[in-house]
């Protein structure tokens, strides 16, 4: 008697076909965010507030309790994003609904404003969110973009390969130049530096390193006139910098690439929490000076 | 005496390995070359870097071989002896060896680590510090608070300490800093910029909209005299370099609020309540004067950059006339205005005029009618004095244009605008009238004298040989006034006067001057007796109107010719008791026209003839100072 073959009902089925945030669900929270948008420029172009329209109208308020709901409920972006959920409010959804609804929040902001700035603490928020706006559609740019030129120029190698790769080198390079006299050795000293590799937050940025160590020490060695004893290990030398300079270009990029793509949040993530304070002050002032 | 040298190598996992050498006799040399005793991985130091001898029990010299020299205990020397009782940290680059004393105390033991911060430079390599983005700046979270905390601080703890601690003084200049000056949402008005450097002078309490009682502090009208000084003392001590613009309220704020009609529309249903619910009372001042608003930008209005202030507050008209005068009696049952839902239905003109009804004589308003007739007490035919042929006319050739006549009589003759607000120039019997009804009498003694206008009492003592009466005459004739000459300029006085008797059987020339047929009966009506009747004039017969008879349109045609005629059927006149006062349809010529239909159109808004808080003036008066004390009105 032969039993029917056994089917694992709980295996999971990899989709393989990858739905960005950004295209989540058809582009869901796109479409609810413009709609808000749209009723919120509709209201303003019916509702007539004089002198001029502003935040301290009925209309005014109203937009204000919305953007201020909003901010709060867009800064528990960095809550949520701890603890991984599936299901309709997946992070992904979530994620998805904060880049759309904080979007959205450049028309519904600016309506509230009513389009009136000036040297205070009411601009000062408004300046502050727009900060936090600008750096997102950065972010959200590099999202999209990166991930792939980061692929592109690591290939399989990974950050602790490289950190071994880069360590390895020097160990034999440090080796290398142990039997070597002072001047010779003091080259080799030169590359060896780890301080060397990355640099400060320009550097990593721009991917600019004009004074590499290890291409510094290519040139000396270009320039040295060694000893018939020394000649051999200075070929071994170049052989193993060159490799050491080829390493380095993939790993500063690699730097660059993930500073890029992080670097926003620098911005982005301070100056959310200024807004938050700026827009409390923004109210308490507001109600303060009824 | 030897030398025992101890190399320990540390592992990753632990267990490190312990090498040791004895060195019995000669010299032991240190350093980076293959050939040294104690070798040396740090590139920085020399292939032969120093030599160590046994100088004595304990006792070691060390001496650098080449011009680097090395460190004891962190003092950089060249050749230096050691007691190995003293325990000593000897570096070379960054490789380290100590010295100290062996179990054989003439020996000297020597050690030396190599673990993971001597293998080398490369070693320091750590792959979070090198990946992380953030290496070399500020963490996230350390930027985070600093932004909020320095926020906070500055844009709200500091301000409300800074106004704590000020809250007994309000004196600006007590504030060298205005730290609050960050939460204003727009510039004041020029009227109130006085006002920019201490908020607190509007808005008194935390969390409570500016009070109505705070604006009427220094602009409420219904004050008497020493409140009002108080008033001006008030705003001159904020700063102010004006005296306030004085204002009385619409109408009390019970009876204003029961007339507003409801808003059932959702959108002005939902801002009602939202309004309310934040405490922004539809009936107080500022739901329509408007300050911290910017100056109006445009084509048509370019902003003034050096001073981006409006001149008064921004006037949002949050309610019309109409929403609440269309139908008044609804919601007012005991209002005594006529409800007016627009300009094309305004009720007819009520003149206010002296009339008898039933008997009584007063001064009330009475709706205009053909019929109608004003008991002012006066004896006077416009028509018989501007007939072209008549005798009047004759008289007025007679005078000449030296006296200021030399033809027929027209309006001007005696009707003036003062050029002030909306009147004419009240009438002046002497000035106007005199040239031809002089009040010349003979006296006694044969010389002609004449007598006072306006003080009939004096006028008796003359008539009777006492010139010596005390006068009472106070002759001051106020720009809103019309009266009788010589009474206060007080529209109660002047509107009403007491019946002239003359007392006793009166002399001759009283006779004459009061008696029938005699000289003052000319004008004035004679009681019957030896007196007049009293006068009742009003200063104007449109009392809650503003008709404005400076206007070019309202005194002349478009010829620039006077066209008085055109409103005041004057010329067909031939009684003091017709009411010259034209019909409402008159007005509606121009106003309420398009300027298709009339070319002289004007505006059929409610503020053009009432203003909202001075009804009966114009909405903005040309005078400076509104202290102006309107008649008795009927009750809103």
């Amino acid at each position: 008697m032969s039993r029917p073959p056994k089917t694992n009902v709980n295996r999971r089925t990899r989709n393989d076909h990858h739905e960005s945030f950004l295209r989540h669900k058809n582009f869901l929270w796109l479409k609810r965010a413009a709609g808000l948008s749209l009723i919120a420029i509709l209201g303003y172009a019916l509702i007539d507030v004089r002198p001029h329209p502003n935040g301290g109208s009925a209309y005014g308020y109203t937009l204000g309790i919305l953007c201020t709901g909003l901010i709060i409920w867009l800064m528990l972006l960095g809550l949520r994003k701890r603890a991984m959920t599936p299901g309709a409010w997946s992070l992904k959804a979530w994620v998805s609904a904060h880049v759309y609804l904080g979007l959205s929040l450049i028309v519904l902001a600016t309506l509230h404003t009513g389009f009136q700035f000036g040297w205070n603490v009411h601009t000062l928020a408004y300046v502050l969110m727009m900060i936090v706006i600008i750096t997102g559609i950065y972010g959200v740019i590099v999202y999209v973009r990166l991930p792939t030129a980061l692929g592109a120029n690591r290939g399989e190698v990974t950050q602790k390969l490289m950190v071994e790769e880069l360590v390895g080198l020097d160990r034999q390079l440090s080796i290398l130049a142990r039997p070597l006299t002072s001047d010779l050795a003091a080259i080799v000293l030169v590359s060896v530096d780890p301080k060397n590799i990355a640099g400060g937050v320009w550097r990593r940025m721009t991917n600019q390193h004009p004074n590499c160590k290890t291409r510094a020490a290519l040139d000396q060695l270009a320039r040295a006139v060694p000893s018939a004893t020394d000649a051999p290990i200075l070929a071994e030398i170049q052989t193993l910098l060159d490799r050491k300079a080829s390493v380095l270009k993939m790993v500063r990029t690699h730097i660059q690439i993930r500073s890029l793509l992080v670097a926003w949040l620098y911005i982005h993530v301070p100056a959310t929490f200024g807004l938050l304070a700026a827009l409390t002050a923004h109210v308490v002032s507001v109600f303060f000076y009824w | 005496m030897s030398i025992v040298f101890h190399q320990t190598t540390q592992r990753t996992g632990g267990s490190d390995i312990v090498r040791t050498r004895i060195f019995e006799t000669g010299t032991i040399t240190i350093g980076r070359g293959s050939d040294c005793d104690i070798q040396l991985t740090d590139l920085t130091t020399s292939l032969r870097h120093a030599a160590i001898d046994q100088v004595g029990p304990g006792e070691i010299r060390i001496v650098a071989l080449g011009p680097q020299g090395f460190e004891i205990n962190g003092r950089l020397v060249h050749q230096v002896v050691i007691n190995a009782q003293t325990p000593s940290r000897i570096s070379f680059g960054t490789q380290v060896v100590t010295v100290s004393a062996a179990e054989d105390p003439a020996d000297v033991s020597l050690a030396q680590v190599i673990g993971q911060s001597s293998q080398g430079a490369e070693s320091q390599l750590d792959e979070t510090t090198l990946f992380s983005p953030g290496a070399g700046i500020f963490g996230k979270r350390a930027m985070a608070w600093t932004l909020a905390i320095s926020v906070l601080l500055a844009c709200l703890i500091v301000p409300i300490v800074a106004l704590t601690l000020h809250a007994h003084s309000r004196a600006a200049t007590n504030k060298p800093v205005q730290f609050d000056r960050q939460w204003s949402t727009g510039p004041l008005s020029q009227a109130h910029a006085f006002l920019d450097k201490d908020c607190t002078s509007c808005h008194q309490k935390a969390f409570v909209p500016v009070q109505d009682e705070t604006c009427l502090g220094c602009h409420n009208l219904n004050q008497d005299k020493v409140s009002l000084a108080g008033s001006l003392r008030q705003s001159k001590g904020l700063g102010s370099p004006f005296a306030p613009n004085l204002i009385k309220q619409h109408a009390s704020h019970d009876r204003w609020l029961a007339a507003m009609p409801p808003r059932h529309w959702l959108g002005a249903s939902l801002s009602d309540k939202m309004n309310r619910a934040l405490n922004h009372a539809p009936d107080g001042c500022a739901s329509c004067h408007r300050e911290h608003v910017n100056a109006e930008t445009g084509p048509n209005k370019p902003a003034d950059k050096s001073t981006p202030r409006r001149a008064v507050p921004a006037l949002v008209q949050t309610i019309s006339c109409a929403d609440c005068h269309a139908n008044l009696k609804t919601r007012l049952t005991d209002t005594r205005l006529v409800d007016t839902p627009s300009w094309a239905k305004h009720p007819q003109f009520r003149p206010f005029i002296a009339t008898q009804d039933g008997g009584k004589l007063e001064l009330k308003r009475v709706a205009l009618s053909a019929d109608m007739r004003d008991n002012s007490g006066l004896i006077f035919s416009h028509q018989l004095h501007m007939m072209p042929l008549g005798g009047v006319t004759r008289m007025a050739q007679v005078l000449g244009r030296q006296k200021g006549y030399g033809a027929a009589l027209t309006c001007k003759s005696c009707h003036e605008a003062t050029g002030i607000a909306q009147d004419m120039r009240p009438i002046d019997m002497q000035r106007d009238c005199g040239a031809c009804h002089a009040l010349n009498y003979t006296t006694p003694n044969g010389t002609i004298s004449s007598l006072p206008h306006g003080d009939p009492a004096k006028a008796v003592a003359l008539l009777n040989g006492r010139p010596d009466r005390p006068s009472n005459i106070v002759s001051r004739l106020g720009a809103w006034l019309r009266h009788r000459p010589g009474a206060e300029d007080k529209l109660s006085s002047a509107a009403s006067t007491p019946p002239i008797e003359v007392p006793g059987p009166g002399s001759t020339g009283t006779r004459l001057a009061f008696g029938k047929g005699g000289l003052c009966v000319d004008c004035h009506r004679s009681n019957q007796g030896i007196g007049l009747e009293p006068i009742h004039v009003s200063n104007r017969t449109l009392i809650w109107g503003a008709f404005n008879h400076n206007i070019k349109a309202h005194s002349q045609n478009p010829n620039g010719q006077a066209n008085c005629a055109s409103c005041h059927k004057a010329t067909l006149s031939d009684n003091a008791s017709d009411v010259l006062t034209p019909s409402i349809k008159v007005c509606a010529n121009c106003h309420g026209k398009t300027k298709a239909h009339q070319p002289q159109a004007a505006s059929g808004d409610c503020e053009t003839c009432h203003g909202f808080h001075t009804t009966g003036t114009l909405r903005q008066s040309p005078v400076p100072i509104h202290l102006i004390d309107h008649p008795p009105g009927p009750k809103a």
